[in-house]
């Protein structure tokens, strides 16, 4: 922890306190499930962002695992009776087991090859989960669904619950993303060649950044599950893994924050958009499509890196700036310094 | 047998509809190397603009000329204003970029006319053809004829004019047709031209056929690609063949194993394809000098 | 003296046209071998085929006498054979000193559940990660420039980046692909007195480069090859005095 904080100090204190007042500053009860519903997904975006961003595989089929994750936990707690922990664990494990053996098949393939593969998968469980009636309920759903039982059902526990997690979620994918694991996923992104002869088992590492992301939305579904208390297929589609996708981008894929902030910044599009369809009474369709639709196609034409590394290179640069003046000084010493180095 | 016979026939009408779409995407990927994964919104928007002038009060044939003529100008503006400015993009990017062009496209689809399915009445009768048992409508014949007249002209355009050289010339090697004073960029806007053209045609034939509504265009664009790689991307016969056949092995899925499972039995097709052959195959990677 | 590496009648085609062709040579261990010959002749091609990145058509290599041909890429850095690249391949994204960590992957085993949750294994191979990269990085010169991002570094210096995360590996074999290209005189001579360095060592180099001063100064033997076929092999003054080379090279100086 204390390592945490000398490397992600600031950013890290920020995020936490935000993350502990939230909930007082905004406290109606609505507010809060707003804020639980963003935390579930930013376990999704995380994940999603170490796949994409990182070891560049894209994925839109996001929601499917999501799904999976939610009907996992749903089924064993409500058909079976098990407690929601025993389901939970489940919805972390089966959904990492569909991501390796999909990503066992298909991490060989490229760019539009994986995105169709994914998407196509994301159908197929989608349809699945719909024809599998006797288990899931199909279209029409499972309902009474158990809490997750220690917690009450209070919003605010819920809310810290799920916020905790996120930040386990997050600590985990920050500490990965500086290790030689993220440094191999990052390496294969840029070049699978250079990747590959330094040693990177290419392959491999997709097949582990896949397994990861299908867990982290697998554990966020089966807590979706439990907190809503009822399930139907219609969540678990093309629509919501456009919106992870969209999420993942606006922040920037290659940064775990910007997966984190995209999520927050969507979270509240979208709240945005409700309230504004309940005044302007002619607002039809999903004015949230065309939303997420506008915000890929803008920021792929105009800040391909997204908002947090766009900033960041802002600031950088302008710290570069006085940097400047004071290394100058030190630049002379430090040249004589490294010739008896060596 | 008659049964069998009836299921090959519908599986023939929607594998000429995936022919097109498949058709589309082989055209703008080879003299652009763009997947276009909006090409399945031509295809709603070709149906749901027609319904929509129809409802104007402009007759049939207008309205769906007009219909055409708007998701080709649609076409040309996407890959002008936002395809051409992207140009060095790499691949995640592209992907993110025309998933969302098709995302705004199907938003903007829902914006004006709702969630709601919409009917087209069929080009001439409703009355259903009867042979031997096999019982088709007559919109499916009308289909049929379309997918077959579009293919036959797109050949024809390729093979035997001097512009479809010009872009087979853009498509095999973009620099020399540049030096010989063809515009790549001109070429790739052709591509999307036809493709919205040829889209919005398969949108406006089948829409008779079930209903049409604002979300029709992604299962439509996956199976047609699933039709182009299973054909060999950048082959167009071969895409049209997988295409009919891709149509078929639906149909009968959904008429022996189970009719929710239908569009399970495409993807599942579409995976099993790529898993068989392997990434090498799809040629994306360079290798040798150039390569490193 | 035994031999690390050994090419035994390679050859290797694109589509119809012969890139390189039945070429022989072996790789002692603890010597510098030069590849040259002029555009066109196949050496990027042979250390491709050597590096394990594109198969062979024929022949065989052997690596401390074990067929590579099975051998899958990733495990070559593994094994002792490590690569520069001509056209660098250099994460840009990430800072000097992680791109010379990537290198020691292979000398690294945390877990992706390790690294993640930071366990004391994991923190201590970064430890020992960040001590070693740090270590090449100041003989190769970049000590000042580790916590830039490559991007932002000029080209002379990724190729030195490059040098220090082929090195890190504490490889048996360095292959080298136009180290030299792009670099000035000075850099060039700094450059060479490293590769005998690392020749001292005990690290063996497989070198191919233009560079005509630095092979002659510090290639124990040169390999000539034009048009994918070997025309000569000796030491640098046999080559230099070699008439099939002089006119190998006279014939493409004129271009």
């Amino acid at each position: 922890m204390k390592q945490l904080l000398e490397k992600w100090g600031k950013g890290i204190g920020i995020y936490l306190a935000l993350m502990i007042v939230f909930p007082f500053v905004m406290p109606d009860e609505y507010y809060r499930s707003v804020g639980i519903i963003i935390g579930l997904h930013a376990i999704v975006t995380i994940g999603l962002c170490l796949l994409m961003g990182l070891a560049g595989q894209i994925s839109l089929g996001q929601a499917a695992f999501w799904g999976l994750g939610a009907y996992t936990s749903a089924v064993l707690t409500t058909k079976y009776g098990l407690s929601p922990f025993v389901g939970l664990v489940a919805s972390a494990i089966v959904p990492g087991l569909f991501a390796f053996l999909l990503g066992r098949a298909i991490a060989g393939l490229q760019g539009y090859y994986l995105a169709m593969a994914t998407l196509a998968f994301g159908y197929i469980v989608q349809i699945g989960i719909t024809e599998w009636e006797p288990v899931t309920g199909g279209a029409s759903g499972m309902i009474s669904i158990p809490q997750v039982p220690f917690f009450g059902d209070s919003e605010l526990s819920m809310y810290y619950l799920i916020w905790a997690i996120v930040t386990c979620v997050l600590v985990f994918s920050l500490n990965l993303m500086h290790s030689r694991v993220g440094r191999a996923f990052r390496a294969i992104h840029k070049s699978e060649i250079a990747a590959t002869s330094m040693g990177v088992d290419v392959r491999k590492f997709k097949l582990n950044a896949f397994v990861v992301s299908g867990m982290f939305a697998g554990i966020s579904g089966g807590l979706y599950a439990h907190y809503m208390g009822i399930l139907d297929p219609q969540p678990f589609g093309l629509h919501e893994s456009i919106k992870f996708l969209t999420m993942v981008v606006i922040g920037g894929m290659t940064s775990i924050w910007g997966a984190l902030i995209g999520t927050v910044l969507i979270g509240f599009i979208s709240e945005g958009l409700i309230l504004l369809s309940e005044v302007i009474p002619g607002l039809q369709g999903d004015v949230d499509t065309i939303v997420f639709g506008g915000i890929l196609v803008l920021i792929v034409m105009f800040m391909p890196e997204g908002l947090v590394p766009r900033i960041r290179s802002a600031y950088e640069k302008a710290q570069a700036k006085k940097a400047k003046e004071t290394a100058a000084k030190t630049q002379s010493g430090e040249r004589v310094e490294r010739k008896a180095a060596t | 047998m008659t049964e069998l016979l009836q299921y090959v026939a519908n599986g023939l009408v929607s594998g000429g509809i995936y022919a097109i779409v498949a058709v589309g995407f082989i055209t703008i990927y080879n003299v652009s190397k763009v997947i276009n994964l909006a090409q399945g919104e031509f295809l709603m928007l070709g149906g749901m603009v027609t319904v929509a002038l129809i409802g104007m009060n402009l007759p049939y044939g207008l309205a769906a000329l007009l219909a055409i003529l708007a998701v080709t100008v649609i076409g040309i503006i996407m890959q002008k204003y936002i395809i051409a400015y992207v140009k060095k993009a790499n691949p995640i990017s592209l992907i993110i970029l025309t998933i969302g062009i098709s995302t705004l496209i199907r938003g903007i689809a829902s914006f004006i006319w709702g969630k709601d399915a919409f009917s087209l009445a069929p080009i001439t009768t409703n009355e259903p053809i009867s042979f031997g048992g096999v019982t088709i409508a007559t919109q499916s014949v009308w289909i049929l004829a379309a997918v077959l007249i579009v293919l036959l002209l797109l050949w024809y355009l390729m093979e035997k004019t001097i512009l479809g050289k010009k872009i087979n010339a853009c498509s095999i090697n973009p620099m020399a047709a540049r030096l010989m004073g063809i515009s790549p960029t001109k070429m790739s806007m052709l591509a999307f031209a036809i493709s919205g053209a040829t889209g919005a045609i398969a949108g406006i034939v089948i829409a008779p056929l079930n209903v049409t509504s604002y979300d029709i265009g992604v299962l439509l664009g996956i199976k047609g690609f699933s039709a182009a790689i299973l054909g060999g991307l950048g082959n167009p016969l071969g895409a049209a063949v997988a295409a009919f056949l891709l149509g078929i092995v639906e149909s009968l899925g959904a008429g022996y194993v189970s009719s929710g499972m239908k569009d399970a039995i495409a993807f599942l097709v579409l995976i099993g394809m790529l898993l068989v052959k392997p990434s090498g195959l799809f040629g994306e990677r360079s290798v040798g000098k150039g390569g490193l | 003296m035994t031999t690390l590496l050994e090419v035994q009648e390679l050859s290797r085609d694109f589509g119809g046209v012969r890139a390189v062709n039945q070429v022989n040579f072996q790789v002692q261990e603890g010597e510098i071998l030069a590849l040259i010959g002029p555009n066109g002749a196949g050496k990027s091609t042979v250390l491709n085929m050597v590096s394990g990145v594109i198969p062979p058509s024929e022949g065989e290599i052997r690596f401390q006498g074990r067929p590579m041909a099975r051998v899958p890429g990733y495990e070559y850095a593994g094994m002792g054979i490590t690569r520069t690249f001509q056209n660098l391949q250099t994460f840009d994204d990430m800072t000097v000193l992680e791109n010379v960590m990537v290198g020691m992957h292979t000398k690294t085993r945390a877990s992706l559940f390790a690294c993640g949750m930071s366990l004391g294994s994991a923190k201590r191979e970064e430890k020992m990660m960040e001590q070693k990269a740090h270590a090449w990085l100041g003989l190769v010169g970049l000590a000042s420039e580790s916590r830039q991002l490559a991007g932002s570094l000029p080209y002379g210096k990724l190729r030195l980046m490059e040098i220090a995360r082929a090195m890190v590996a504490e490889p048996k074999l360095l292959l080298l692909d136009e180290p030299a290209a792009g670099l000035n005189h000075t850099e060039t001579a700094e450059m060479s007195r490293m590769f005998c360095d690392i020749r001292d060592s005990g690290t063996a180099i497989l070198l191919v480069e233009h560079d005509m001063d630095m092979i002659m100064t510090i290639a124990d033997r040169i390999v000539v090859l034009d048009q994918g076929t070997k025309i000569a092999e000796g030491t640098p003054r046999e080559i230099q005095e070699n008439p099939r080379v002089i006119a190998a090279y006279l014939g493409t100086e004129e271009e």
